[in-house]
């Protein structure tokens, strides 16, 4: 993208945008570590009905595609899984009423937004960002144990400003490490037998199956990019499937 | 934080949000540099009574609010004598002052910034999150410790520099590094005569005693952090992050 000359008064629209986003997303972290998903769709992410078609949550298996289907993963399914998780707790807990106020009984989600990097669009009409992500995951197991899991994650987005708020579209998380607490990382398995990483598990059957992010070999695929400077937005350049280099080859 | 701003609105915003990140880089920072109590005092409001709440409860008000850090203060300078104690051959020759803090790291690095700034400008909120770690002495002898917490806290303009005036610093874990935190720490490591004073140590307890945040423990119900910022015009139309 060529050097862009703006007004003083767009250049500090700009440089307020993006604090808007560095916001949005830190908002969107403590959501998810509320177990807030379905308000955080709602809040947080696209609600024109374009915008909606095409929003997309990937990992490294894949993306759900379609504001449906990111619910239908995201939400919907968590809630089963929150709910069994409550019916194993009340087996081992006899006082504890399995009831919904009870959800996430044993639970505790904590991911940070460190390191943001945005980049506004030439436009104004939309951004994309990265952040990396040390978190953690921990939840009471059907043995009465602690599951304390570390997660660390590279989180990358494309933002589309929706009746001048901006919203998340595109969002993909790209696991580096997930591991016990306490555990050396050097005793971690290298490969999975198939339906047994629970990362993989929990992300399911996507829309568009495909492999995006190998973390066996660490960032040598470099997926997500950094984002680079661009003017105008375009799905190939995205967050979202058809911007992943080897989308062409996937959707033959 | 998305409300139509005219260009002069955004600037001074940026410009508050810059120095409030800049207070909290400086507040963290001094916890790592070990400063003195009087370092802390001068960012506390002068006009309004501040309070500062931990999960045992709050210390309301300017004497309490400084008995906290002067009882970190006492808590350094026992320590750094028993280390001192410790290893004669490394710190023997050394005074107070350089020996302040030996062997001590508080690291309270800020993520999930969430500022926001009053519409009138006088007051602001923030809430960052902290995957932090504190090396502590205990009778067992030098141990890390996982600090995963957040910091929610009101600040207040006084003239042309921004105050402390509520500080919430709540933890879910405070566990050694190495274990996991939802199950019970067993320590096998035998007691050190030198430093059995550690477990003496009675730090100042919250003017307010009251539990304001349950550890994490695999039957805690799940709890949500803090309340986040949500924009404003006064501080009147808010909520607190006070007593």
């Amino acid at each position: 993208m060529s050097k862009q000359v703006y007004t003083e008064d767009e250049q500090m629209r700009r440089v307020w945008d993006c604090e808007c986003i560095k916001d949005l997303m830190s908002r969107r972290f403590m959501y998810y570590d509320n177990d807030m998903r379905r308000e955080e769709i709602n809040d947080l992410w696209v609600r024109k009905p374009e915008h909606m078609a095409t929003a997309s949550f990937g990992r490294d298996w894949g993306y759900y595609v379609g504001m449906d289907n990111v619910i239908e993963y995201y939400v919907i399914d968590h809630d089963s899984r929150r709910r069994e998780q409550l019916n194993a707790a009340c087996k081992l807990v006899p006082e504890l009423e399995n009831d919904s106020k009870n959800i996430g009984f044993g639970c505790m989600l904590a991911h940070n937004a460190s390191t943001p990097f945005v980049c506004l669009a030439g436009d104004g009409k939309t951004a994309k960002g990265m952040w990396y992500s040390i978190g953690q995951e921990s939840s009471l197991q059907h043995d009465d144990k602690t599951l304390a899991l570390w997660s660390n994650n590279k989180i990358a987005a494309d933002f589309v400003r929706e009746d001048g708020e901006w919203k998340i579209w595109h969002l993909v998380i790209s696991t580096d490490i997930f591991l016990d607490a306490g555990e050396a990382y050097s005793g971690k398995p290298i490969y999975y037998p198939e339906g047994t990483n629970p990362i993989q598990c929990e992300f399911g059957t996507p829309t568009l199956p495909m492999l995006t992010h190998n973390e066996v070999f660490l960032w040598s695929d470099d997926y997500p990019p950094l984002p680079q400077p661009y003017y105008t937005y375009s799905p190939y350049i995205g967050y979202g499937p058809e911007g992943h280099p080897n989308y062409r080859e996937v959707s033959k | 934080m998305c409300e139509k701003l005219s260009t002069i609105e955004m600037l001074e915003r940026w410009e508050a949000r810059r120095e409030i990140q800049n207070i909290m880089g400086r507040f963290t920072n001094a916890l790592l540099l070990q400063k003195k109590p009087e370092w802390f005092s001068k960012c506390w409001t002068t006009t309004h009574e501040p309070c500062f709440g931990i999960n045992e409860g709050w210390y309301q008000g300017r004497e309490a609010v400084d008995s906290y850090f002067e009882s970190k203060n006492q808590n350094t300078l026992l320590r750094s004598k028993l280390l001192q104690e410790a290893f004669p051959d490394h710190l023997g020759d050394k005074t107070d002052d350089e020996i302040y803090g030996v062997g001590l790291l508080d690291y309270k690095p800020l993520s999930n910034q969430i500022i926001e700034v009053a519409g009138d400008g006088k007051t602001a909120k923030g809430f960052w999150y902290v995957y932090g770690m504190t090396e502590e002495l205990t009778k067992y002898g030098p141990t890390s410790y996982w600090t995963f917490g957040t910091f929610t806290v009101d600040f207040v303009l006084e003239g042309d520099d921004w105050k402390i005036w509520h500080m919430q610093y709540l933890e879910d874990v405070h566990s050694p590094c190495g274990s996991n935190w939802g199950e019970a720490y067993v320590e096998e490591r035998p007691v050190i005569e030198g430093f059995l004073p550690m477990d003496d140590f009675v730090p100042a307890a919250p003017s307010v005693p009251t539990v304001l945040r349950e550890y994490y423990h695999k039957y805690r119900p799940f709890t949500k952090t803090p309340r986040l910022p949500e924009p404003y015009t006064t501080f009147a139309e808010t909520f607190s992050y006070g007593i």
